[in-house]
């Protein structure tokens, strides 16, 4: 039986396929601005508007609620880099994308009590998770108020700094989901990371006595 | 002293006392200013010096009974616009197109030129600095009318109140104040700013403004864009091109860059999904 706290327990699950299902949203609907052309007509730009707006404020309180799981539900001690993250982690990680995947290696970094990600999904998810996020949904805001901000940014238009830095923040977000997505499927088996992100871990299908118990989980 | 020389200094120093408004030096510097820098027909010394007119005395338009004081002139005593700016095509349409707004149609048949364009303070879109500044002088000649105020308070209490009329607009007061009112009060298929609109056929139709080929880019951006280069250089005109406009923010480089980096990472993705096919299957039939 596993032990020890859950790598994905409920709240995470609902965090993440409701930040995902909004995030989804948000890049339709924010593509649909973007490329907006009387001849594009899909969704029309006021409901695209409209919804991007609704979605950003929901996707603004959906990451808080994990900054605070992280902080006091256990989560945030997965992101702590420990010695060996960086040198030779970084290396061996992509080695075993980039070769080892193909030669049906082991995973090098397999799950354990105090990991869930290997180093290099852990720096990104870093990165992603404190940079790129909190930029993300500060730039939304800047646009979603900003008579109420300075009217210049870095000596530009404050408008032209929030809608660039938006817009690209979020093509960058976009190319990290499209990896993502991909890497989900490099778990034990296709769909191992997905199922465990979807049903958890407690009744997960290396519980009843597995071998290699808890920390088998690779991605 | 000789009486005789008495009475040529006498005229000579009444000269002094002549009359003004003959200088031959700009307006604003011209003996006018001595009385119209205050009252109630006092000119602004410092925005005329700015506007376009800045270099004209004030008898070249107030030509009647205006060179001498007291006034002999009756009203401003001023020549219709057209007698200077008539001729080329800009000033003819836009004179028609104005006898044909909702100004003249619904309101005052005498709605002219210089209803909006205050010929003492008036300072054409090319010659105002700044996209912003553009904007803030097109308008405030509608604002003097639509959101009229004596002080900055009651100017913006009425703001808010033009405001509340454009429901439809998501941020509204970012509207009002960064868009041309003319942009979508005047009829969308001409290019012309004259022609303003009676209400119920203004422009409600957000993809005009915030699309690629945008119906700003049409009736201002282009020729701002034009002026944002000769400013800041191609480069940070190219950076600023459109940029504040969702919709119109799109920037041709980085457009492509965008979709080729996320072709190259489907690509990636793809020849990595096969490989870890491919190996798969080799490994599972050796
Ligand atoms: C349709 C879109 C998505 C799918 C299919 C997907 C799939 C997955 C899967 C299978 C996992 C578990 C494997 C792992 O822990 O890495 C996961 C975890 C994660 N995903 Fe996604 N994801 C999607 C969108 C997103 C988005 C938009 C974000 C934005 C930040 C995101 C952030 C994360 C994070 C931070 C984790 C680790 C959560 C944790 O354990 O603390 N995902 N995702």
């Amino acid at each position: 039986m596993m032990s020890g706290p859950r790598a994905y327990p409920l709240w995470l699950r609902v965090w993440h396929w409701a930040n995902a299902a909004l995030f989804l949203t948000l890049l339709v609907t924010g593509l649909r601005m973007h490329y907006s052309a009387p001849s594009f007509p899909p969704i029309d730009f006021r409901v695209s508007h409209l919804v991007h707006n609704a979605a950003g404020i929901l996707l603004t309180l959906f990451y808080l609620l994990y900054i605070l799981g992280n902080l006091f539900l256990g989560n945030g001690r997965y992101y702590r880099i420990v010695s060996g993250d960086i040198s030779p982690g970084l290396m061996l990680q992509a080695g075993y994308y980039i070769h080892g995947i193909f030669l049906g290696r082991s995973h090098p970094f397999p799950h354990g009590p105090d990991r869930k990600f290997n180093p290099l999904q852990k720096l990104i998810y870093l990165a992603v998770v404190f940079l790129f996020f909190p930029a993300s949904i500060l730039t939304g805001w800047g646009l979603f108020v900003p008579d109420k901000l300075p009217q210049g940014v870095l000596g530009m238009p404050s408008f032209a700094f929030w809608a660039i830095a938006h817009t690209y923040i979020n093509f960058f977000f976009s190319l990290f989901m499209i990896v993502h997505v991909y890497l989900g499927t490099t778990g034990e088996t296709l769909g191992e990371l997905y199922r465990l992100m979807w049903f958890g871990d407690a009744h997960g299908h290396e519980e009843k006595g597995s071998p290699k118990g808890e920390g088998t989980v690779r991605a | 002293m000789k009486p005789m020389i008495r009475i040529v200094l006498f005229l000579t120093g009444a000269l002094w006392l002549a009359p003004p408004g003959t200088a031959g030096a700009g307006g604003a510097e011209s003996d006018c200013m001595g009385c119209h820098k205050s009252g109630a027909r006092a000119i602004d010394p410092a925005r005329y010096a700015q506007s376009v007119h800045r270099e004209l005395p004030c008898t070249e338009c107030h030509m009647e009974g205006y060179d001498r004081f007291p006034h002999a002139g009756k009203g401003a005593g001023a020549p219709a616009c057209t007698d200077c700016h008539g001729g080329t095509a800009a000033f003819d349409d836009a004179a028609r197109d104005v006898k044909a707004s909702v100004h003249v149609e619904m309101g005052d048949p005498d709605f002219g030129c210089t209803n909006c364009h205050s010929p003492h303070y008036f300072l054409p879109a090319s010659r105002t600095p700044g996209r912003e500044g553009i904007f803030a002088a097109v308008n405030r000649a509608c604002i003097a009318c639509h959101a009229p105020g004596d002080t900055p308070e009651a100017g913006a209490a009425s703001m808010k109140e033009l405001s509340l009329m454009h429901g439809r607009f998501p941020h509204k007061m970012v509207h009002l104040q960064r868009v041309a009112c003319v942009a979508c009060h005047t009829p969308t298929d001409k290019d012309t700013v004259h022609l303003v609109l009676p209400k119920s056929k203004a422009l409600g139709d957000c993809i005009m403004c915030h699309s690629g080929s945008s119906l700003l880019t049409v009736k201002f951006d282009e020729y701002l864009a034009e002026k944002e280069r000769a400013e800041k250089g191609w480069l940070n005109a190219a950076l600023y091109n459109n940029a504040y406009l969702t919709g119109a923010t799109r920037h041709r480089w980085l457009d492509w860059g965008t979709f080729v980096l996320t072709v190259l990472a489907l690509a990636g993705i793809g020849i990595h999904a096969l490989g870890r096919w491919f190996f798969g299957y080799i490994r599972r039939t050796s």
